[in-house]
């Protein structure tokens, strides 16, 4: 609750010191930018007391970047600024993934997301005139109803998140992966001096199959390759064929036909092709 | 409702985070008009479960959480771009992604 609290005041803020750049009269834009950095420094201050380690206050700061962004998609006019602003808030859950520790799905979401997706969309506004939208191009309906859905929504799931307060956190740690990250984070001990002095459970592990012996040591992309070319095979290749899927018909749907004959000059680009076979029909050809 | 220093990003933290940004994402699914924006709202929403997916997985030691992400990941890539190539062809026909415009997609 206290971080929910923490990223609405401090989300708040911002856009209060955003609104104050946009105002024309002096003294306002002062008073609001005074009051929205105010607002940022000393919440971020008082709920910031207790955060000692970096990779924490790596994830606050990012998420709350993360939340401004997305604001700014939800509720942005301009088009490329709300598709630069998507492309911020997947620069920040990058971060955060790496905060997580989970290294590989930052990169890949640096790459597919950050690089790919939005690259997609700028390339879309580009080639998409928006001015012939009409007067009011990105117009917005039912925004109340929006924001009351929104609201339930998140009420709704912050109470079932609530509602569960610890039993994510009692449960403890599997066995196979408390052995090797210690294989994988031992300060100053290579897999070498490791395997040496390997302990009578972790031998039992790896001959119960939990651990596999030549399990690779450092990092944490390892593990997840090993994870997903061994136990999740099958629904790699699965999502591997919706990939393949989504290709063919992206290319289907969006290949430029010649309006209305179509069908006529495949066939003459069919007849011209083939010209060994068919050259009585070119030759009938006007 | 007592406030207390941030201490530690508990899952249930990073479980506020992804509830925020999953209702963000509905938010602007609902009030836009534009199909890109659409777009745009879904792909805010899909990153909601990434998010906390690999939270879970940090938290509780696993991989698993990871390989779901990567999945979804994969599914966020082929949405687009079949989103996009929809979006494209719809324009070519009414040279408009309004989705007032496109009323006759309801069925």
């Amino acid at each position: 609750m206290t971080a929910l609290l923490f990223w609405i005041i401090i989300v708040g803020g911002f856009y209060i010191f955003r609104g104050g750049l946009a105002v024309r009269q002096r003294p306002a834009q002062i008073v609001l930018m005074l009051l929205g950095a105010i607002i940022v420094v000393g919440s971020a201050w008082y709920f910031g007391r207790g955060i000692d380690r970096v990779s924490h206050l790596l994830r606050f700061v990012l998420s709350v970047t993360a939340l401004v962004s997305a604001v700014h998609v939800v509720f942005g006019q301009r088009p490329v600024q709300c598709a630069l602003s998507l492309l911020a808030v997947f620069l920040s859950l990058a971060g955060i993934f790496v905060a997580y520790q989970a290294e590989f799905l930052g990169v890949i979401t640096l790459a597919i997301n950050a690089g790919g997706v939005i690259v997609t969309f700028l390339f879309i506004l580009m080639l998409i005139d928006l001015r012939m939208e009409g007067p009011r191009p990105v117009a917005a309906r039912w925004t109340w109803g929006a924001v009351v859905a929104g609201f339930l929504l998140a009420v709704g799931l912050l109470a079932v998140v609530s509602g569960s307060s610890g039993q994510v956190a009692a449960s403890p740690p599997p066995r196979y992966f408390e052995i090797t990250s210690r294989y994988a984070y031992g300060v100053g001990e290579g897999m070498d001096t490791r395997m040496g002095e390997m302990s009578e459970e972790e031998a039992r592990a790896i001959s119960a199959g939990d651990v596999h012996p030549l399990r690779p040591i450092t990092g944490f992309t390892q593990h997840v390759g090993w994870e997903l070319y061994t136990r999740y095979t099958v629904p790699f290749e699965v999502a591997s064929l919706i990939l393949t899927v989504a290709v063919v018909g992206a290319v289907c749907v969006g290949r430029q036909r010649a309006s209305g004959e179509s069908k006529k000059s495949g066939t003459y680009t069919k007849a011209a092709s083939g010209t060994g076979t068919g050259g009585r029909e070119g030759d009938n050809r006007p | 409702m007592t406030i207390e220093p941030l201490n530690d990003f508990s899952p249930q933290v990073a479980a506020m985070f992804s509830v925020l940004l999953l209702a963000l994402g509905l938010i602007g699914l609902m009030r836009r008009r534009n199909m890109l924006f659409v777009l745009m709202s879904v792909e805010l929403m899909l990153q909601a479960p990434v998010t906390l997916f690999i939270a879970l997985s940090n938290h509780m030691r696993t991989y698993n959480g990871q390989i779901f992400a990567i999945f979804i990941i994969m599914i966020t890539a082929a949405q687009a771009a079949v989103g996009v190539a929809i979006v494209v062809s719809l324009y070519r026909h009414r040279r408009s992604i309004s989705t007032a415009h496109w009323t006759a997609l309801k069925g």
